[in-house]
């Protein structure tokens, strides 16, 4: 793999949060849970870039970014790396959900290409950035009453909220075991995927993975497995 | 940049004299990735302990300007594991290999080492001295390690001179330095202690150099290298080669494709 050059076209801002539009080749645009890794003259680590939405000439990608970057700003880019979400065929209710700061990162889940096949529902406490008219949004506290709705989970996690994230399904009426979904783990990564430095480590039923090259998406039951649930 | 010194002269063959630092680059080289490793005389393994290591629990990544904190608990899989995955890779890899193994007893190097010699493909040894070696410590450590390989004994950067100093008399083939360690507070107000990588690093790393120097032991620097102009100036201080480190995560030094 090889790297490839880019640039910040632009800055854009919702509800609080600044996403960039990075230019780059359409071959290393991310799909939705991996990620390009980037840097620029004067960075001393790479910067993680997800998929936020697509757009005609690279791709938006989620917060967060560094604050020198401007438009204009030349990157090198390499990737995309890391295991992204795979829904099942067979998906019909899909509920997105995001116990993060963030919850741009499960958005291109929602795209219109995609909803065409599923139904879908957005559970998170973030900022909602600019959201397909047919997602609809809805706190984390009524994530329990839907629980039953769903056929898939695609989650969306800080590494120190994984431990208690069985506590959010214990109540599902098709038992813990019965559930199926995917995680995206967010985890600092600064080795970029070269030093299995350990930082991004993830219990993953019984074994350890690295969020940056086993990840950063698994499956959910690994992930439950992992934390004792 | 060119290296017209190569370590050669210490039992020691790594032309040029660059390497990765342990730690950096995991347990064997992937060949295919960002690193162009034709600019490395030799590839160094992440730090193996006898028995397996769990990552730290309040593993984390501080940036600061100038560099970052990483506290991370040294995680692998224990040296028989490490040996039973890579040990086809390390021979028939393009670099020399040099394999690190974390030490925190006489017992535990006596165990380690003899396993070590006669794998096809490592070339030397580096023992990581623990952050609170004493010089005795360092010295039994040191005499428990040497064998039929060369050995490297990377030493704590801010105790260099110190400990280096007690091991002159020691058959030793060189000292490597250390990341030096630092505290930051984190976003809950807590305190992380770990091991400083970035830019910030390089001007300890060539005043501990040149202190290492002085005791005439030869000296393999570290530390906060992003440039090549560094790693020339640090072999001008004395150093008779130069390992790399968080560079590589940043996609620096030569990457593939440039």
């Amino acid at each position: 793999m090889r790297t490839h050059p880019g640039r910040v076209a632009e800055v854009q801002l919702h509800s609080g949060a600044a996403s960039v539009l990075i230019a780059c080749p359409a071959e290393v645009v991310p799909a939705a849970g991996q990620y390009l890794l980037a840097v620029h003259g004067g960075s001393i680590q790479a910067t993680p870039l997800f998929l936020a939405d697509s757009w005609s000439q690279g791709f938006l990608a989620a917060p967060p970014y560094p604050g020198s970057w401007r438009p204009g700003t030349e990157l090198v880019l390499y990737g995309p790396v890391g295991q992204g979400f795979h829904l099942p065929a067979d998906v019909q209710r899909l509920a997105l959900i995001a116990f993060g700061e963030t919850n741009t990162r499960l958005l291109p889940l929602a795209s219109s290409s995609r909803s065409e096949r599923y139904s879908m529902t957005l559970f998170s406490d973030a900022p909602l950035a600019e959201l397909p008219p047919d997602l609809e949004a809805y706190p984390l506290q009524d994530l329990q009453e839907s629980l039953s709705w769903a056929d898939f989970y695609a989650v969306e996690a800080p590494l120190d909220r994984l431990e208690s994230l069985g506590e959010h399904f214990s109540n599902t009426p098709q038992g813990l075991p019965a559930l199926r979904g995917q995680v995206l783990v967010q985890a600092s990564m600064p080795c970029s995927t070269l030093g299995d430095c350990g930082v991004c480590a993830v219990k993953v039923r019984r074994s350890w993975k690295l969020t940056c090259k086993d990840g950063p998406v698994f499956d959910l039951q690994g992930i439950l497995k992992g934390a004792g649930w | 940049m060119t290296y017209e010194l190569a370590i050669q002269k210490y039992d020691l063959d790594i032309s040029p004299p660059l390497m990765n630092a342990a730690g950096s680059l995991g347990f064997a080289p992937e060949p295919g990735g960002p690193v162009d490793y034709s600019q490395l005389g030799a590839f160094i393994t992440n730090p193996i302990s006898l028995r397996s290591r769990a990552p730290a629990g309040a593993r984390t990544c501080l940036p600061y300007p100038g560099g970052f904190v990483l506290h991370t608990g040294y995680p692998n899989p224990g040296l028989r594991s490490v040996i039973r995955r890579y040990a086809s890779r390390w021979a028939r890899a393009k670099l020399p290999i040099i394999v690190h193994l974390l030490v925190d007893s006489v017992d535990s190097v006596s165990r380690m080492v003899p396993r070590l010699e006669g794998l096809e493909g490592v070339m030397g040894i580096e023992i990581g001295l623990p952050p609170d070696s004493d010089p005795r410590m360092a010295f039994d450590l040191v005499q428990a390690a040497v064998g039929e390989l060369p050995l490297i004994v990377r030493v704590p950067m801010e105790r260099a001179g110190e400990l280096t100093e007690a091991l002159v008399e020691s058959p030793l083939t060189a000292v490597s330095l250390a990341p030096p360690r630092g505290t930051l507070i984190d976003k809950h107000g807590g305190t992380v202690r770990g091991r400083l990588f970035g830019p910030a690093v390089f001007p300890l790393a060539l005043a501990n150099v040149q202190d290492v120097v002085e005791t005439g032991v030869p000296v393999i620097a570290a530390g906060g290298v992003y440039e090549p102009w560094q790693a020339e100036a640090l072999m001008e201080a004395g150093a008779i080669g130069v390992q790399l480190e968080a560079v590589f995560w940043n996609l620096g030094w030569q990457r593939s494709g440039e």
